[in-house]
């Protein structure tokens, strides 16, 4: 029996092919006007305008959760696929050329960070959740700060009982130089957002290269330490992840309103200057 | 050694229903029939007749017009009237019956457009604001009343002579029982009852109690199987359609020859708690067997109350294959296989009791006799026996594993939804954590539709990728409802959602503790000036209990599901096997 086709994947190709299709018939639209000597600026801008607002208005949905107006779903779905579309819009309205006063050069650099933005926002919310779920137990954002020191706390007090039961300062001082500022707040948060693990290798090797100086009971605090420094990587993970998967919104919300203005200011300039 | 500290071992009736109960008022009791005609010498040594009276009883009194039991309340107990009357409301609220506000009950209301839009700067910034929390400052709903009797609340009607004038109602005198069918069935109360006069004095029976009153004292139980089979059975029967092609005289037969029984404890949600922890083998084995893989079939099982695991045995373990709830039936297909076959094959799974289970069994000849002969034949070939074909690929890995991919919820699944109880919802919310970003938009919606103040927590018990969040799953065995004391936690009749009506809960938290999910939460209450709302006499701050009610009074339904922008949670009524397995499987 075949397999019945995954709603997800139907979906995108059903929307792609819209999206396609639309584009198709404004590349068309465009070339039939231009080839009549006629301008296509104006309809392009008004159209893009109007689509922008549109987009905008996924975020007023956001605030009106309790009103039947579609899911937040639908408004997404649609909110991807006409961003694309604004692109390939903004693309014939531009004319694939780079723009030439400061005001439009502005625009056109707002335009490409939103949609810009826009995408990558995207592709972390279909990415990072799985990532996030592969990590272990889920985690509410709020409550890394606590976790987080909690594992630090708990690092020291192995360090200390250790110190005082063998009167060796060798893991204390391996802690306090090594592991304290790893422990101290969230790290490598790069390599988390890439999915590289340099620097965990990093710790390993520092981890390794003590232990030839303990005995068998720091030992076992130093494997103890070693697990809790696998604890705060995976906190880090979460962190680094949530926190991006927060703030890109920070990104492309202000940035829309911004380009919504400009693009406002954009065109009631050009439309004095043309002529009605 | 370590040092021990004895104690007694704690027994059934460490705390009796109600400590007032004496030897004195289980003597006055005694006096009553049919409990003076009881033979207590039938009942074993270690359950009393005159303990069970003592522990698991308890003497009511109430005024006229108080109610007793309402209309699609949850019932852990029966009545038998020892003086007065009562009466009970028979038009039900669908053919006019008591409105909700007279139950103390809120009236179903939706936000209409601007009501739902100015919650955008109506709603308080308070957390647990209430502008009102006591029913008597609802000026709108003055037809009941709360009062004190004893350390009882009682929900009263303030005028008696005008619901008796409108509503149909009939008399209950003095000697009868009522209520007995909820009780031992774990169904919704049927009507509802109110005193008739001031001074009507009520025994309550437990379920226990009453479980052992029946199966002890033969004629106790020839009343209440009698009340049942006159009354419910042949409606519960003709709910599984098996049935619905019988004439009224052919259905008699079979209702005189079905037996109900019970498994599992009634109060499961104790047991379930201490069960966390326990390995799946251990659970299992704690499950009564209601119908053993390879046993003889001797009866069709339907499930009228409860929840059922139907498992097939896999290495030294058991692996659930589905889970059957009420309505459900198990047994026919075999039945109909030894019927139109030579051959005769045993149950192909086992059967067994997920906490509390009512069944029915309506015997094989029964079934062979009355049913298959006219049973539609677009109903037989589905249902037909496949068993050499299942049997001979029952340890083939390709075809398990075919089974497995077509079943869409993996064992693993199944599994978990089955120990933790989570088939119980109709409303559960489950969240995709492979598509979920964290992004709260669930929980700040909810909060919009809630003056501010959100219903669930974006955490809860997960597997895999699936996250049972901790929030109201509107259950179809609703433990919560049980004992509320003035039935503000209630099942609305039409949509099936559990609410809360807030002017009548007391605070006392008895729902929020039976609850097996810790979904229901005891809220402090505040002013809108944020200063705590505080008793008079106590000066402790007045709680509330509080949980999700799927934005019942909101336009669009949960707005948590509708803010989800990545298609990642979904409320899902887990008896819809289908729907569950399509979302799955996305």
């Amino acid at each position: 029996m075949d397999e019945p086709m995954n709603y997800f994947l139907l979906n995108r190709l059903k929307l792609s092919a819209l999206t396609a299709l639309a584009a198709l018939l404004t590349g068309v639209f465009v070339a039939m006007l231009e080839a009549r000597l006629h301008g296509t600026a104006r309809i392009t801008g008004c159209a893009l305008f109007l689509l922008m607002l549109a987009l905008a208005f996924f975020n007023a949905r956001k605030k009106l959760p309790f009103l039947p107006i579609g899911s937040a779903a639908s408004w997404l779905r649609f909110h991807s696929y006409a961003g694309i579309y604004s692109m390939i819009l903004f693309l014939a309205h531009t004319g694939f050329g780079w723009p030439t006063g400061g005001l439009e050069t502005v625009t056109y650099l707002l335009f490409w960070f939103v949609a810009l933005s826009g995408v990558g926002g995207l592709m972390i919310s279909r990415l990072f959740p799985k990532r996030l779920n592969q990590a272990g137990k889920p985690v509410i954002y709020e409550s890394i700060p606590e976790l987080r020191l909690e594992l630090s706390e708990r690092g020291k007090k192995l360090v200390l009982t250790a110190l005082e039961k063998t009167k060796m300062s060798t893991l204390a001082d391996f802690y306090a130089f090594r592991l304290e500022r790893f422990f101290a707040r969230p790290r490598n948060f790069w390599s988390h957002v890439l999915g590289l693990q340099f620097h965990m290798a990093k710790i390993r090797t520092g981890i390794n290269g003590v232990r030839r100086y303990l005995n068998a009971e720091e030992m076992l605090v130093l494997d103890e330490l070693e697990r809790l420094t696998r604890e705060k990587d995976d906190l880090d993970l979460q962190y680094s992840l949530q926190r991006l998967l927060k703030l890109w919104l920070f990104v492309h919300i202000p940035l829309t309103f911004s380009l919504i203005i400009f693009a406002a200011v954009h065109g009631i300039i050009a439309w004095s200057l043309t002529g009605a | 050694m370590a040092d021990s500290f004895e104690i007694e071992r704690p027994s059934r009736w460490d705390v009796p229903f109600d400590s007032k109960m004496n030897d004195e008022i289980v003597d006055s009791v005694l006096t009553h029939l049919p409990f003076s005609a009881i033979d207590q010498s039938a009942f074993p040594k270690h359950i009393p007749f005159r303990d069970i009276l003592r522990n698991d009883t308890r003497v009511l009194n109430y005024r006229s017009g108080d109610i007793i039991v309402r209309e699609g309340d949850y019932g852990n107990s029966a009545f038998f009237i020892m003086r007065g009357s009562i009466r009970v409301v028979i038009s039900s609220a669908s053919e006019g019956g008591l409105p909700d506000s007279m139950l103390g009950r809120q009236e179903p209301h939706q936000k209409k457009w601007f009501e739902a839009i100015s919650q955008l700067w109506k709603n308080s910034k308070v957390p647990g604001y209430r502008a009102r929390v006591r029913h008597q400052e609802n000026k709108q709903a003055t037809e009941v009343a709360l009062r004190k009797e004893g350390e009882n609340t009682r929900i009263f009607l303030q005028d008696v002579p005008a619901v008796l004038e409108k509503f149909r109602t009939v008399e209950i005198k003095s000697g009868e029982f009522f209520g007995e069918i909820a009780a031992l069935g774990r169904t919704p109360r049927t009507a509802t009852a109110i005193a008739a006069e001031d001074d009507v004095q009520l025994l309550e029976i437990k379920w226990q109690g009453l479980r052992d009153i029946r199966l002890h004292a033969a004629q106790i139980k020839d009343h209440i199987d009698k009340l049942y089979r006159e009354r419910s059975l042949a409606v519960h029967l003709r709910e599984a359609m098996l049935f619905n092609h019988l004439s009224d005289e052919e259905m008699a037969v079979v209702v005189a020859q079905t037996q109900f029984k019970s498994y599992g404890s009634f109060d499961w949600h104790g047991s379930y708690k201490k069960m966390a922890g326990r390995s799946s083998q251990e659970q299992l084995n704690d499950e009564p067997v209601i119908a053993a893989e390879g046993d003889y079939p001797n009866g069709l099982v339907l499930i009228r109350a409860g929840f059922a695991r139907l498992s097939e045995r896999s290495g030294n373990g058991h692996r659930t294959v589905t889970y059957f709830g009420r309505g459900q039936h198990y047994g026919f297909r075999e039945i109909v296989h030894n019927w139109k076959n030579q051959d005769s094959v045993p149950y192909e799974f086992t059967l067994r009791g997920v906490g509390y289970v009512d069944v029915l069994v309506v015997p094989t000849s029964i079934i062979e006799k009355y049913v298959l002969p006219k049973l539609p034949e677009n109903l037989m070939p589905w249902m037909e026996y496949k068993v050499s074909k299942v049997k001979a690929t029952r340890h083939d890995s390709d075809a398990l594993a075919k089974r497995e991919k077509e079943r869409r919820v993996g064992t693993d699944v199944l599994e978990f939804m089955v120990e933790n109880r989570v088939m119980n919802g109709t409303a559960t919310m489950l969240i995709d954590m492979d598509r979920c970003t964290q992004c709260d938009d669930c929980i700040r919606a909810c909060a919009a539709a809630h003056d501010d103040n959100p219903r669930f927590l974006r955490e809860g018990k997960q597997i895999g990728r699936w996250m049972v969040a901790n929030s109201c799953m509107h259950c179809q065995d609703p433990i919560c409802m049980i004992g509320c004391p003035t039935g503000a936690i209630n099942r609305n009749a039409n949509s099936g959602q559990i609410v809360i009506n807030d002017l009548t809960c007391i605070g006392c938290s008895v729902c929020a503790e039976s609850c097996p999910y810790d979904n229901i939460l005891m809220e402090t209450t505040r002013n809108e000036k944020n200063e705590f709302i505080v008793d008079t006499e106590s000066q402790r701050p007045i709680v509330k209990a509080t949980k999700c009610d799927l934005c019942s009074d909101q336009m669009g339904g949960p707005a948590c599901q509708r803010a989800c922008a990545h298609d990642a949670m979904v409320r899902v009524d887990m008896r819809d096997y289908v729907g569950l397995s399509k979302w799955m499987s996305r």
